[in-house]
């Protein structure tokens, strides 16, 4: 946890008050704040400080969040995170795909932004180089990375407390990134039984599991539920 | 005057002209009857209206007939008979079979005792009286065939012989035979040409006709290019043996009438004793004064039928007139046809004439007394006359009204027809829909144009060329069709025009000005441009609502993310306990704020229906699925759903996230709102290939509102508003089941709240 100390996080937001509170956050958390109103001043902040994350909001005047960050991106490789109030799948989709490690919607949960914070700086300090140290017998979706030879899930590098049956699914599932399967072929996968049933007993599974992995377990980012349909470990790239 | 034009005096009138017209009818008919009495007696004394006279006329006529021309028109003017030895003896032996001549050659002329005749030639006169002074002073010559005398013609009655001439035929050809007919008398050949060593036959007329044994023609070939042919140019007729129609006999021809040669000439003089001539002419002098006798009795009642004539024009004028209303009127018998008085008219009359000898007849046979006959005449007489003048009279009133012919039988079908026509017109061409509808009235033209072409054509095929009809009949209903198919490709145009409309496709069809669905083409473009323009319009505005939405959801996030923020980092500060529990009650709201907010911005989405992506999904795994993940919360609120899903598999088109969000509302609602310690019942079932999810919870409270209120946007089922949520909760499944293509219903039975989701099964 030390690397994580002392690292500065750039919070860029037309909206004064919100870069003030997030400010008053994150340095409750031990980082080092510098503050940027819109995206030139973002780029210049950017020149004069070492950054280690971003905070960019999209909607800014003079340089908005998603030009900057293809500035940016030609630059650095620092994680940025997208702070935007705009909600749609669309909008993610577009700020993902143009340079962000992560998107949150506004308005947020200070206790999320925290540990999303934490999360992606995580894996961009500590995990940088243990990229290269991974087993090859690893399956790797976003932060995931499944080591199947010590059977151990990691999140962000940090190991996973899983139960057999859980470990199962989440095999199951990482072995077949994107793949939906519904209840019946999770059940007869890992169970090895004949299903009947078993909407619940595999539901209660994939609850947990999400509790473990998830930041926020309502809005999943790895473990999907396919509504009507089944379950699914989304392929994530990116990361480090 | 007035007192005439009432109805009293014109059935006084009438009386009175009845009475006239049967006083004077008698007097007429007496007279008359009398004259007739006065002839029939007269007629009975006159001899020469008698059989004997007439017998003896036509036997003497007959005779002196047939004596003239095969006889006398033979004599030279020495009395000795003309021809060839063959041709006398054949007229000599056809005389003594006539009785003509004895058997010693010395001629017999008809005896008679009633008539004076003479028959002849200039040089030869033969008659059975002595004065033969006068004969030829009668006349000039002449043919045998006008037989007249002068003094025959001073006669009343021109037919004193009775001659018909179909009784005499002569006939004679150029080969040889000359025939006579001369009715009683029978038939008579004479040959110029040797018969003894001939075969003979007797013709159906009694003469004998001569042939050779060989069935040829005897006739030597002197006569027959000889000087007796008298006109070359005459047709003959080929006479055949009756018994061998092989067999050529002779040739005859028709006689020359117009010939005038003067061997031909003869004159007939006959003329009754002077006794019988003296008293025809005294009858006929009694019949002329009983004639004048009846015309003077007549003549004295012209008066009479002059005043009658003076009623009957009167009543005429003056019938049917109405003194009270001042105008005409009809009679009683106003719904009579009119025709049925013509008819009366024309059968009295017909009648009349057509009875009046078969009535003579039978009043004479009868023997009924002049008297009686007079009266009986003069009864039939006054009723048919007096009644065809009613009739008559009826049809003047009718004149007069003007009721004609509205009033005949003609004239009601007449109206009936136009009436019927009328209604047809109305409901089909009546006027206005000709003016309007373009269409029936170019059918309308056209077909009364092509039934007059039809008839034409027909005419054409009934007076001349036939076989070229049925053709033009083709042509002619082939070119009715072309034509109205050309209309109908023009309303078939339009139809299309609609259907594009409807479909979306608001380009203007441009057609030229003279077509007939110009103007309706252009109202449709109108229509087309107005509606193009409105659902722009609509689709601009639905875009601005949902940018207003976005817009007004963003700007309300960037405070409340501020809110959030400070509250949050106020809840980590030390606080005094009253300050820490109002930042509680600050978090709470902020919280229901951030929900509302978000609600607001997906029900905005899920109306304006864009981003809805439908794919397979099952109903029973994504029930199942909502069910698990409500598990904490529907354990955390204490009460218990009941779940009955009566199939297996419901395979529907959904979005899966929109549905889950739909269960997961309703859920909630039943959570929130049920009475505690009841159980809310899922029951998903499918039925005429739809799926059914429904939700039945008891209320916790009095519902006051209706299903259509509950569905509002931001009603809520307790109307305080303190509770979480948005209000937008069964807007917003409502909302997202429609969007996905399914139906949302709600229904309040008591305190019974049932939410149901319907889908159609793949």
């Amino acid at each position: 946890m030390k690397l994580l100390d002392n690292a500065s996080i750039l919070v860029v937001d037309d909206d004064h008050d919100i870069v003030n509170a997030i400010e008053k956050l994150l340095s409750k958390e031990g980082y080092i704040v510098h503050k940027a109103y819109n995206g030139l001043e973002a780029i210049d902040s950017l020149m004069q400080n070492e950054v280690h994350l971003i905070l960019i909001d999209v909607m800014m005047p003079k340089l908005d969040g998603l030009s900057a960050m293809m500035k940016i991106r030609t630059m650095k490789n620092i994680p940025i995170i997208v702070l935007s109030a705009k909600s749609e799948d669309s909008d993610k989709i577009l700020g993902l795909s143009m340079g962000a490690d992560d998107y949150i919607t506004k308005p947020y949960n200070p206790m999320e932004l925290v540990a999303r914070v934490n999360s992606n700086l995580r894996r961009y300090l500590s995990l940088g180089a243990a990229d290269s140290t991974m087993h090859s017998n690893c399956i790797k979706t976003g932060g995931l990375s499944l080591d199947l030879d010590e059977k151990q899930l990691y999140l962000d590098g940090e190991p996973v407390k899983l139960t057999a049956t859980e470990y199962k699914i989440t095999e199951f599932l990482m072995e077949n990134l994107g793949r939906v399967f519904s209840a019946e072929q999770i059940y007869e996968r890992v169970w090895n039984e004949e299903s009947f049933s078993v909407e619940n007993t595999v539901m209660v599974h994939i609850r947990h599991i999400r509790e473990k992995i998830e930041i926020n377990p309502k809005d999943p980012r790895y473990l999907k539920v396919v509504w009507g349909i089944g379950y699914k470990i989304e392929k994530v790239n990116g990361g480090i | 005057m007035n007192v005439l034009k009432k109805k009293s005096a014109r059935v006084i009138a009438f009386l009175l002209s009845t009475a006239l017209f049967s006083a004077s009818a008698f007097i007429c008919i007496n007279a008359w009857k009398n004259y007739d009495t006065k002839l029939n007696s007269l007629s009975e004394k006159e001899f020469t209206n008698g059989h004997e006279y007439q017998n003896e006329l036509n036997s003497v006529m007959n005779k002196l007939w047939l004596f003239g021309n095969m006889y006398v028109r033979n004599l030279d003017s020495e009395g000795s008979l003309k021809g060839s030895q063959f041709y006398q003896k054949s007229v000599i032996s056809n005389m003594k079979k006539a009785g003509l001549m004895d058997s010693k050659g010395n001629l017999t002329l008809p005896e008679s005792t009633l008539f004076n005749y003479a028959i002849g030639t200039n040089e030869n006169i033969f008659s059975n009286f002595d004065n033969k002074i006068d004969f030829y002073k009668l006349s000039e010559p002449q043919t045998y065939e006008i037989v007249r005398t002068a003094n025959l013609n001073a006669y009343p009655w021109e037919h004193y012989f009775s001659w018909n001439s179909y009784e005499f035929n002569w006939y004679d050809n150029n080969h040889g035979m000359e025939y006579y007919y001369a009715g009683s008398l029978g038939g008579y050949a004479v040959f110029d040409y040797d018969t003894s060593k001939l075969k003979s036959y007797t013709d159906e007329l009694g003469a004998t006709v001569y042939l050779n044994e060989d069935g040829s023609s005897p006739i030597p070939s002197e006569f027959i290019s000889g000087s007796k042919t008298k006109n070359n140019s005459y047709d003959t007729t080929i006479l055949y043996d009756e018994n061998d129609s092989s067999k050529i006999i002779g040739y005859s021809s028709e006689p020359d009438y117009t010939s005038n040669g003067s061997e031909l000439m003869f004159n007939l003089y006959v003329r009754p004793i002077d006794s019988v001539i003296e008293e025809r002419e005294s009858i006929s002098q009694e019949m002329k004064t009983a004639e004048n006798k009846m015309l003077d009795i007549w003549i004295k009642t012209i008066p009479l039928w002059a005043v009658f004539a003076i009623l009957v024009i009167y009543i005429l004028i003056a019938g049917g007139y109405n003194v009270n209303s001042g105008k005409y009127q009809m009679d009683i018998l106003k719904n009579v046809w009119s025709e049925l008085f013509v008819v009366l008219i024309v059968v009295l009359a017909t009648g009349c004439v057509l009875t009046v000898d078969f009535y003579y007849e039978t009043c004479s046979n009868l023997n009924i007394s002049n008297t009686s006959f007079n009266a009986i005449t003069t009864a039939i007489f006054t009723v048919t006359v007096m009644t065809a003048f009613l009739a008559l009279n009826t049809l003047v009133i009718r004149l007069k009204c003007k009721q004609l012919i509205a009033s005949s039988f003609i004239g009601k079908v007449f109206k009936y027809i136009k009436k019927k026509f009328n209604q047809v017109e109305e409901r089909i061409i009546n006027k206005e829909k000709l003016k309007n509808n373009i269409f029936i009235r170019r059918f309308t033209i056209r077909t009364i144009v092509f039934t007059i072409i039809g008839i034409m054509t027909v005419m054409i095929g009934i007076f001349a060329a036939v076989e070229i009809v049925p053709f033009l009949a083709i042509a002619v209903i082939w070119a009715f069709y072309a034509l109205n198919c050309k209309d109908l490709n023009e309303i078939t145009k339009l139809a299309k025009h609609i259907s594009d409309i409807s479909s979306g496709d608001y380009s203007p069809v441009i057609i030229e000005k003279e077509n007939i669905i110009y103007n309706m083409t252009e109202n449709l473009n109108n229509i087309s441009k107005g509606i193009e323009v409105n659902v722009e319009k609509q689709i601009r505005s639905e875009r601005m609502k949902i940018d207003l939405v976005t817009n007004v959801s963003h700007d309300l996030k960037t405070p409340l993310t501020s809110i959030i923020s400070y509250v949050d980092l106020l809840s980590a500060e030390e606080l005094s306990p009253a300050a820490a529990d109002y930042v509680k009650v600050l978090e709470q709201k902020t919280e229901r704020l951030r929900v509302i907010v978000a609600d607001l911005f997906d029900l905005a989405k899920a109306t304006s229906k864009n981003d809805i992506q439908l794919e397979k999904i099952d109903a029973v795994v994504l029930t199942n699925q909502v069910l698990c993940d409500l598990e904490d919360k529907i354990k955390n609120s204490g009460k218990k759903i009941r779940t009955d899903m009566k199939s297996e598999k419901a395979p529907i088109m959904a979005e899966g996230k929109k549905l889950y969000r739909v269960l997961q509302n309703i859920i909630d609602n039943a959570l929130k709102y049920s009475l505690d310690s009841t159980r809310i019942y899922l029951k998903l079932y499918c039925e005429n290939n739809k799926v059914f999810i429904e939700l039945k919870n008891t209320a916790s409270y009095e519902m006051t509102f209706t299903p259509d209120e509950i569905m509002e946007r931001f009603t809520r089922g307790d109307e305080s508003r303190t509770t979480e949520g948005s209000g937008l909760g069964l807007s917003i499944a409502k909302s997202f089941t429609e969007a996905c293509g399914g139906r949302f219903s709600v229904k309040i039975d008591g305190d019974i709240f049932l939410t149901s989701i319907d889908f159609d099964l793949l």
